[in-house]
């Protein structure tokens, strides 16, 4: 049997004959090698494989959930017994409809690449001489590789059986001179198209200068904002806004809002899991195809994302961004996008009389006020002052305290071209996002 | 499964490891989560495996299997020292890992009530009866109410000949009221936010939070959010409770004085460190008064253990001595490399994954008055509770953090409620600007059981021990 067949046949045949109403079997496979390395101390190569297989059962209108790792039928067994026993002792939930899918045809397009001990043999050694190059001209390097093959399954009592093979490489490089530091990554299903080099440079021109990065007073600036920053604030305006359980919590920006003008009407936000280039699995954790969603329509706030449960309550279909059955947070977006503008990068950075570039983001947190999206973090790894259209010299780090909602109310360009952003320990999905302008971005302190 | 686990040994060996160690865990996690009175969510995790570290030519490999015979741990074995081999590649010079004396040894963790024994009815019952309590004033649109469970059972062997069992019981509860008033949505948890109320304990712990009693304060401090005045913005005396300073110390304490984070180990991810090696025994790091320990020794404690997963045995050692950096966070490997012994603060998430250095307990020790000495010796101020945001910039040196909930000190009294406490500083500045901190009547050891670091990511539960402090010329207040 292949590996294909073994966790069909697994998850399929305890969906058959349960004693209970209804049964969803998820089960997602992590096999991944992963390694940091830095020039000047040694790191360790780990090989990490996670297997979570959920189990998912209702009595009655009462839910019961259990998680095995293996695909051992006795364990399975005991997994869909426990689970089964969580739900006779459970309440009944009136709100609860169904979690079933139909059953449908998943085409997995998606072909894994084949990672081998010499693939990532290869990998190693590009990255050794890149090191050596950089250091060379007195620049140190750190960063991250990870080459994974991961397996999602999806199966329930109605009959539905999907299974999703997903590849993945990410890397990214930290390079840093004396007094700045730069920053790069990369993100793909497919293996061929990691391109160290362009990486290494990347992260390596952010902190060519032999200018010392300056202190500028705080207040409000015009900001370019780079794409990584851009997807650091989107993920926040995700997890906060962007799901149908923080309107049914009212916690939402926008919330009472649908139909209004929220933010600049340059602006439209989206989740698309079928979008060429994006880093997505087909499905959700509920075997749910995804489907496109406007989040934000030309500056209009205009859906949120559901699964079966919230679905039922607001008297929508499920949009296929049901969470890990266990999860409390609710749908969440994982392949939040921005529509691109019109505008060249460098054309944007021209248009700026005077303001900051920022290359990316560190430690948002977006609790503080969630209805007005106000926001907090830190500028990281390539900050500069522009005057008269050009990168004067870097600065030292920002921090910004910004309502989100008024900050893209200020968008004054959008950048065509634009970068997928992720990364696969923290998310399932990535961002596909373009370059921001934004007049008035407040910044509230410096640090160093 | 020990045998297993001999004979695993006795093969790496015969491979010729420098160094290896195994470490096979068990474990159970139960989570109940109770919203607006109905079910939220119950589930039930089991784990186990045997997680594999090898140092092989200088080089380390790590893998893990759940297969648990003797045929698949020999493969898992072959595949750490081959990933050892692939580490060479980019490694530049050998990893020197200090020797340490074999131990045999056991460890269990205290606990009256082993939480897995009470009946999910009884549980649900308490969170439904909390719940309902909030439910009962017409602007709380949401309640949230939930108990955590986690039962570990952890085998380490090495080659040096140690093997070590340990055995843990922890319990979480918690609950959240989300008040809204047209516009206005506020947000108060109990005991404290963000399931800080962790503990090495069991049921009775559960028992002991009254989370009943918690409902009826903070549903009346949440409604009164509603119609408070915005937190001025100044610079002035704050002081702050037990768990907003844990979070304090875990962000701009704890993290700066892991010895891998100061090394460069994190760079790409979560930062560096400003506490540089020439600053240890030296820097001014706070007032005189501050006193700060990584202490796994604690009963109690969600960063309590027997050995840390290298097996050096739990101890207890400065961090901050009368105000000044005394001492990192260390493992074998980096120990060494600044001539010291491990400090035993190596641990990892489950099997699957290699140990990391992480916090233990990192404890703000108490000081002489009593809170409310503190507060009466205060003529103007402002004291913020229970934490609800955090940021701090990737050399743990800029920071700001949000409360849920403050109050004006006025001639040494509470007075009236503020919203949205905000406040922002420099790390070493702020803590020398600290100017009292409250006796071991308010002193308790709070937990952060979600504490992200490396790659793979890994998260971990590590406690802080705090009362209240006070500080000066703090800035406070949302700056427009």
């Amino acid at each position: 049997m292949n590996e294909k067949d073994k966790i069909l046949d697994a998850i399929t045949k305890l969906c058959k004959n349960a004693p209970c109403d209804e049964v969803l079997v998820t089960l997602y496979n992590t096999k991944r090698h992963s390694n940091r390395f830095s020039s000047d101390s040694v790191r360790e190569t780990v090989f990490t494989q996670d297997s979570e297989i959920y189990i998912k059962v209702s009595i009655d209108k009462k839910i019961g959930i259990s998680l095995s790792e293996t695909l051992d039928y006795s364990n399975l067994k005991h997994s869909l017994d426990k689970a089964i026993q969580i739900a006779r002792f459970s309440r009944k939930n009136p709100n609860y409809k169904s979690f079933l899918t139909a059953p449908w045809y998943n085409d997995p397009k998606i072909s894994p690449h084949n990672i081998t001990r010499s693939s990532i043999s290869e990998i190693f050694n590009t990255i050794k001489t890149l090191m050596n190059d950089a250091q060379n001209r007195g620049i140190k390097t750190s960063g991250s590789l990870i080459a994974g093959e991961d397996t999602f399954a999806v199966a329930n009592s109605k009959g539905l059986a999907l299974y999703q093979p997903l590849g993945l490489i990410y890397a990214k490089i930290l390079a840093m001179s004396d007094k700045l530091t730069g920053f790069g990554s990369f993100l793909s299903r497919d293996i061929a198209k990691l391109s160290l080099i362009k990486l290494f440079d990347e992260a390596q021109k952010k902190c060519s200068s032999s200018i010392e990065p300056q202190a500028v007073p705080i207040g409000k600036y015009r900001v370019f904002l780079e794409p990584h920053a851009v997807a650091d604030i989107l993920e926040w305006m995700g997890y906060i806004g962007f799901g149908a359980k923080s309107i049914f919590e009212k916690r939402s920006f926008l919330y009472g809002r649908f139909g209004q003008k929220i933010m600049s009407d340059k602006i439209s936000i989206y989740d698309d899991a079928t979008e060429s280039g994006s880093y997505s699995i087909p499905f959700d954790f509920e075997g749910t195809p995804k489907k496109r969603i406007e989040l934000v329509k030309n500056g209009i706030a205009n859906d949120v994302v559901y699964d079966s449960y919230y679905g039922g309550i607001y008297a929508k279909q499920s949009t296929g961004h049901a969470n890990v059955p266990d999860s409390t947070e609710g749908p969440l977006p994982n392949n939040l996008s921005i529509m691109p503008g019109d505008w060249a990068m460098d054309e944007m950075v021209r248009a700026i009389d005077e303001g900051i570039y920022v290359s990316r983001f560190h430690y948002i947190n977006g609790l503080l006020e969630p209805r007005n999206a106000l926001m907090t973090g830190l500028t990281r790894d390539g900050t500069f002052f522009v005057k008269n259209g050009e990168t004067k010299f870097p600065i030292k780090n920002l921090r910004f305290t910004q309502g989100m909602l008024d900050a893209f109310s200020n968008i004054e360009k959008i950048s065509r071209e634009r970068e997928l952003i992720g990364d696969p320990f923290q998310s399932l999905g990535a961002f596909y996002v373009p370059a921001l302008l934004i007049n008035d971005f407040t910044f509230t302190g410096i640090s160093e | 499964m020990k045998e297993l686990l001999i004979e695993t040994i006795k093969y790496l060996k015969q491979k010729g490891v420098q160094y290896a160690d195994l470490r096979y865990i068990e474990g159970e996690e139960e989570a109940i989560v109770v919203q607006n009175a109905l079910v939220d969510n119950i589930s039930n995790r089991n784990s186990s495996g045997i997680g594999i570290r090898v140092l092989f030519d200088g080089y380390w490999g790590f893998t893990s299997t759940s297969y648990l015979d003797i045929a698949r741990l020999h493969e898992t074995a072959d595949e750490a020292v081959e990933l050892a081999r692939l580490s060479s590649i980019l490694g530049k010079e050998k990893i020197v890992f200090q020797e340490q004396e074999p131990v045999v040894d056991k460890f269990l963790s205290k606990f009256e009530i082993d939480p897995f024994s009470v009946s999910l009815q009884h549980k649900l019952d308490y969170l439904f009866w909390a719940s309902q309590i909030l439910l009962a004033h017409k602007n709380i649109k949401t309640a949230i109410c939930g108990l955590d469970f986690y039962k570990t059972k952890k085998v380490f062997l090495n080659t040096e000949g140690s093997v070590i069992e340990q055995e843990f019981i922890e319990s979480l509860g918690y609950i959240e009221a989300i008040a809204i008033l047209e516009n206005e949505l506020q947000i108060r948890s109990y005991p404290a936010s963000h399931k800080s109320a962790i503990a090495q304990a069991g049921y009775e712990y559960i028992k002991g939070l009254d989370l009943v009693g918690g409902a009826k304060r903070i549903k009346n401090e949440v409604i009164s959010l509603l119609r408070a005045k915005e937190c001025p913005s100044k610079e002035t005396t704050v002081i702050m409770d037990g768990p907003q300073l844990a979070l304090q110390v875990h962000e701009s304490c704890g993290h700066p004085a892991e010895l891998d984070r100061v090394l460069g180990y994190e760079m790409s991810f979560a930062g560096g460190s400003f506490l540089t090696p020439e600053k240890l025994g030296k820097f001014r790091y706070g007032s005189n008064l501050v006193n700060i320990v990584a202490d796994a020794t604690i009963d109690g404690s969600v960063g309590s253990f027997g050995y840390d997963d290298e097996g050096i045995k739990s101890q207890r050692s400065d961090i901050i001595k009368d105000g000044v950096f005394a001492g990192y966070l260390t493992s074998r490997e980096t120990a060494g490399r600044l001539n010291q012994k491990s400090n035993g603060c190596m641990r990892s998430e489950n099997w699957n994954y290699p140990p990391l250095i992480r916090m233990t307990n990192i404890n703000l020790l108490p000081g002489k008055p009593s809170l409310e000495e503190l507060i009466s010796d205060t003529k103007d101020g402002i004291f913020v509770s229970t934490n609800k945001s955090w940021s701090i910039d990737d050399k743990r040196l800029n920071f700001q953090f949000g409360a849920e909930i403050a109050w004006e000190i006025k001639n040494g009294k509470l007075g009236q409620v503020f919203k949205n406490p905000l406040y922002t500083g420099i790390t070493p500045t702020f803590w020398k600007s600290c100017s009292g901190i409250a006796d071991k009547d308010s002193w308790r050891v709070w937990g952060v059981p979600n504490c992200g670091k490396g790659e793979p990511v890994q998260t971990m539960h590590v406690g802080h021990g705090a009362s209240a402090a006070r500080f000066e010329n703090v800035l406070i207040g949302r700056i427009r």
